[in-house]
Order: C-alpha cells, then structure tokens, then sequence
C-alpha cells in the first residue's frame, strides 16, 4: 500500500493544532470549512434573510464583535434554513443561527443579542477547542491512528470537522455554558443590549420547555432555571454604585401625586386613607365625568402611570402583604407581582422609556430597591448598598431616599442604545389583499354574498 | 325678484365653493411630524394600519397602486442622487430585492424647489411591482416618496403620481 507522509504529518498538524500548542493556517481552514459544509446540509442549507432583516442582525453582530476588546477570531454570522430552535459556533468564529430561533425572538433586539453573546462568549473562550481535544482524545485519535497506516489529508480533515459538528450541536460541558452566559451577557451590555434580554430569553426556553418544540439549543445546557438566577446575579452589578444626591430632605409629594395623572389626559387617580388606616384608589374619568371605580374593596395605594398611558402600575393589599398590580387603560388586571418571600411590594414607578418598574421592597431587615421588566419574568435587586425606598425615576436614573436618613442617591441603569442604522434603507410595503365577500350570480333575479374560504392549517 | 334669485344663486355659489374648499383642504395629508403636506387624490385613501410615524401608507383605486412617503431620518449621503446611488446598490445587492432591474436610471427632479432624484425600477415581491421612487435629502434627513403598482398596469396608472407631486410641500 502506498504511503503518503505528508498526509501523516498534516494529521499530526491538525491533532498538534487543534491542541492549542500552535494551532493555525490551512489545516484547520479545512477542517473548518468541511464543518460550516457539514452544518449548512444538515440544517436546510443557507436561509436568504430579507434586506431589512439582514441588516438588523447584521448591526446587532457588528455591534456584539465590535464591543470584544480583543479578540483573535475573525467572526461570520450565518442563518440556517431550519424551523429547529438552534445556535452554534465554530471555533474560529462562524456562528450560526436556525431562522427558527430568529422567528421565536421575533426580532427582539435584546433577546437576540443574548444568544449571538452567548455564542460569541464560546468562541472567546475556546470551549470548541478545549471539547474537541476532549473528543479527540477519546475517540478521533482512534481513527486518527487508523489514518496514520493509511491516511489521507482529506479524511483526517473530515473526520475532525465531524467531531466537531457533533460537538457543536450537542453543546458543552455544564462550566462552558455557564460561563458563555455570563460573558455573553456582559458581552450583549457592552455592545448597548439590555443585559435582562439573556434572563427573558431564558425565560422564553423554559416556558417552551415543557412543549414539544423543535428546540434544541439549550437540549445539553444546564438547568435553566439555574442560569437565569446567576444571569440576574450579574445584571444587578450593571447597575452603577448609588451616588450621594443631596443630604438634605426634598419634598416630593407633589410629584408622588402627579404619578396617578393619565399622561393621556383622561384619567385621573390618587389613593386615599380612610378613617380605619386603609387605602382607597380613586379617582376621576375626565372622559365621562364619572367617578372610577377600580379595584373596589381592595386596599390599593401609589398608583402610578407610565410615560406612555398605556399602563397603570398600583400596589394592592392581598392578604397580609402588598403587591405591586399593573393594568391596562381599562382598569383591567393584566400583571401580579407578588414578592417569594413574606415582603411588602411599594411604590411603583415606571421607567421613563415604560418598559420597566422600580419598586420598594420592604422586608423585616429592610428596605431593598428593586427593578422588573414589565412584560417579563426578569426581577432584578439593585443598589445593594442601600437601606432604601423608591422615589422617582427621570432620564439620568433612579432617585432612592435612604430610609435611615434623609440622603438621597441616584443609581445610573445599564445604557440600552436601540439598533439605528447609520445608513437606514427605505422599506418596500406591498398593498395587502383585503378579504371581501365574493359576490357569486346564481340567476337574474338574484345574487348571493358569500365569505370566502379560509384554509386552516391541518393539526 | 331678480335681486332674490342673484341673492340665492350667490348663496348657492358661495356654499358651493366652500364645500368644495373644504372638500379640498379635508384631503390634504399633513406628515404627523410636520416636515410635509401634499394634496390627498380622489379614490385614494390613507391606510391607518400600515401606516407609523415615520412612513405614510396610500391605497389607490387600482387594485394594487399604493403611494408610501417614508423619512428615514438622519442619513449621510450628501445629497439626493448619492443617496438614490447607495439604496440601488443595496437593493440590488445580494440580500436586496428578488429580481430588482432599474427600469429607468436615476434622474433629478425638484420637489418644492428642492433637489430630488427619482428613478424606476423593477423586483419580485408577492408580485411583480414596479416603482418610482423619489429621493430627497434635506439637512441630512432622508425622506423616499414611492409609488408602486405591479408591473403590468404601472404605465397606465403611474400618472396619479403626479398628482401628489405637484401638491407637495415642504413645511418649515
């Protein structure tokens, strides 16, 4: 049989290489390349993103490899064609996402940001390399030395671009993941994401957790309740230290009132204290002139509107202890937000852009400050330091009184930018088809309407 | 008797003009941000649904004619035709449109005494759609004035275009 030393020492480069003793140049541009072929068959091939959509992942990526201070991987964003939930890197930076994964987040800035974080995070890491050697030194050196009395350079590439496929679909060890979570979530707030996108995310996966879904990207991970409670650790030390405002009181009553004031104009709300020590909610609708009537016969205190009228946040005695109730325009209940512990929830206030509330959390040891996103699970306790109750929240951050004394401190919240173009592209907008009535002539004399047929989906 | 009939025609006349004067001021579209107004045409109509803040939405009479007025906001194209250039380029790119085909290159023309570009082209969206665009860049803001049809009625209805064109008006 022919020999091919060339070939042999090429196997010895990529198994040396791909060891991290000094790892470069063709070999691994093979094996990598045979891996990007392998996962692009398997996954339905390359999915053509529209215009519009490409450039917003494209500024969320550039955005994320931007904010890598250093970084030795030359990094490639490529989307699947595959309704699977799914996202996976290459250890020189190729990372892939499934167009099922991009539907979920629906094109959720922050969300979105998360999982290309989390998977740059690998990259940065070397969590491939570190499980490929792993791989290798259980199984790929046996074939390797299979190739070593008849090898060819071709096969020993595809035979580790194999090991490397399987890994990277199957995920990592339970460290690698936490720690893609944490770096990729610092990573995401470096780059102006909101670092409660990688919690909300996490969220998403387990509600669909239970369901039959074609979700595989946390198939491998670690428990997800697990991870959002160490991502909600970390996103609290993105918060910035509480800074000493003023020593001295400020009264604030007025502006206390004015948080029942309907932005819009129509409503107005203030809580009363009757006479046996409860809170009322009342109030006037300018609308109708009638007196409202929310949440009767409950003890309802501070309610407070958003910026943008659409919600009315409100702390409401349920048994023993407070909660903190948000509603719509309508007065209807749409959230409930109840402390794990025996604590009060007070003093609710949204965020200027509305997408959160901060809020006091009193316990027998105290007062804590904490933040939820409205239309999310994510709870987050800042401002540690701090002995404190909520008072207002303006555009350069949170004001807390300090409850043991009458210093008040501003805390700075993460700096969120939204995606925005440098060069935006105008969109195209195609007419949509209105659905009428046919109008069918059945004789002469008359004529009948009918509702035209709508195909359902099989189940 | 005479004086009476002049006095009712006048009357007549009168009411006429000012219905018709209102009629006239109740269709022009004044941009809710208040960059520009335009004289809405008859039959058609702006779409609420499709419509947002920074793009305005019109259905015409023809089955598939709609005219879309978008400001982009600030851009950094130095004027009207470079900005034209960069979205044919990315339009005809390879994440741009299906099947996109300049029917007719960019050209200048004024609106309002300010330079635009406009142009025709050609892509395949749900349908095959023509459209002509009209490029402006005033103070670094990007505003795109569009009328598309599909393909095979836009000469017979590209006219109407025109129409709002003529009407246009830039606010302070």
């Amino acid at each position: 049989m022919k020999r091919f030393p060339i070939d042999y020492l090429l196997v010895i480069l990529i198994v040396v290489c791909i060891s991290g003793l000094g790892f470069s140049g063709k070999a691994y541009g093979n094996v990598a390349e045979s891996a990007r072929e392998q996962l692009i068959q398997v996954y339905g091939g390359v999915y053509q993103l529209s215009l519009h959509d490409h450039l917003w992942l494209e500024e969320i990526f550039q955005r994320l490899v931007t904010s890598l201070q250093t970084s030795n991987a030359t990094y490639s964003l490529t989307v699947l064609n595959s309704s699977e939930i799914n996202a996976f890197a290459l250890p020189d930076g190729q990372i892939f996402v499934t167009i099922g994964l991009l539907r979920l987040f629906n094109r959720d800035e922050h969300r979105t940001a998360a999982v290309l974080g989390h998977e740059i995070a690998h990259v940065e890491k070397g969590h491939g390399m570190q499980a490929l050697w792993r791989k290798i030194g259980l199984t790929v050196l046996m074939e390797l030395g299979i190739y070593w009395l008849d090898a060819r350079s071709s096969e020993a590439a595809r035979v580790t671009s194999s090991a490397l496929v399987e890994i990277v679909q199957s995920g990592y060890s339970r460290e690698a993941e936490f720690e893609a979570d944490l770096f990729g979530q610092q990573y995401a707030m470096r780059a102006g994401f909101d670092p409660v996108g990688a919690v909300n995310m996490l969220a998403d996966v387990m509600m669909f957790e239970s369901e039959e879904l074609p979700m595989k990207i946390f198939r491998t991970h670690p428990d997800t309740k697990e991870r959002m409670e160490r991502m909600l650790a970390q996103a609290y030390t993105f918060w910035g230290v509480p800074v000493l405002v003023t020593d001295g009181p400020i009264h604030c009553e007025e502006e206390r009132q004015n948080r029942g004031l309907d932005p819009l104009g129509r409503f107005q709300l203030y809580s009363e204290q009757q006479a046996d020590g409860s809170w009322t909610l009342q109030g006037t609708d300018h609308q109708t002139g009638d007196a409202i009537s929310w949440l009767p016969d409950l003890r309802v205190k501070d309610p407070a509107w958003s910026k943008n009228g659409r919600l009315l946040a409100v702390s409401v005695q349920k048994l023993e202890y407070w909660e903190i109730w948000i509603l719509n325009r309508l007065g209807n209940v749409v959230s409930r937000w109840a402390a794990d512990d025996q604590a009060d929830l007070l003093h609710p206030i949204f965020s200027p852009t509305g997408d959160k509330i901060a809020y006091t959390k009193k316990t027998a040891l105290g007062s804590q400050v904490w933040v939820g996103c409205t239309e999310e699970v994510s709870r987050i306790w800042i401002a540690r330091e701090l002995n404190g109750s909520v008072l207002w929240w303006d555009k350069e951050g949170l004001v807390i009184q300090a409850v043991d004394s009458p210093a008040m401190y501003q805390v700075e919240p993460p700096r969120v930018q939204a995606v925005a173009f440098a060069n935006p592209v105008p969109r195209i907008v195609e007419r949509k088809k209105r659905i009428a009535p046919m109008i069918l002539r059945e004789s002469d004399s008359s004529i009948t309407l009918r509702r035209p047929n709508i195909l359902t989906p099989a189940p | 008797m005479k004086c009476s009939t002049f006095a009712r025609v006048s009357v007549f006349v009168i009411i006429f003009l000012v219905i018709f004067n209102f009629g006239l001021l109740a269709r022009t579209y004044h941009d809710p941000q208040a960059f520009f107004s335009f004289h809405v045409p008859r039959h058609w109509v702006f779409q609420v649904s499709e419509s947002d803040p920074q793009l305005s939405v019109f259905y015409g009479a023809n089955l598939e004619e709609l005219v879309y007025v978008e400001h982009l906001g600030s851009v950094s194209d130095v004027d009207s035709e470079s900005f034209a250039s960069r979205i044919m380029e990315e339009y005809g790119s390879i994440y741009g449109l299906k099947e996109f085909a300049v029917i007719e290159p960019i050209q200048r023309r004024e609106l309002d005494g300010f330079p635009g570009a406009v142009m025709i082209y050609e892509f395949k969206g749900t349908i095959t759609r023509m459209e002509q665009r009209i490029f402006v860049v005033i103070n670094t803001q990007g505003y795109t004035i569009t009328y598309s049809d599909a393909s095979c009625s836009f000469w017979d209805n590209v006219v109407a275009f025109d129409l709002f064109l003529d009407s246009w008006r830039w606010l302070e």
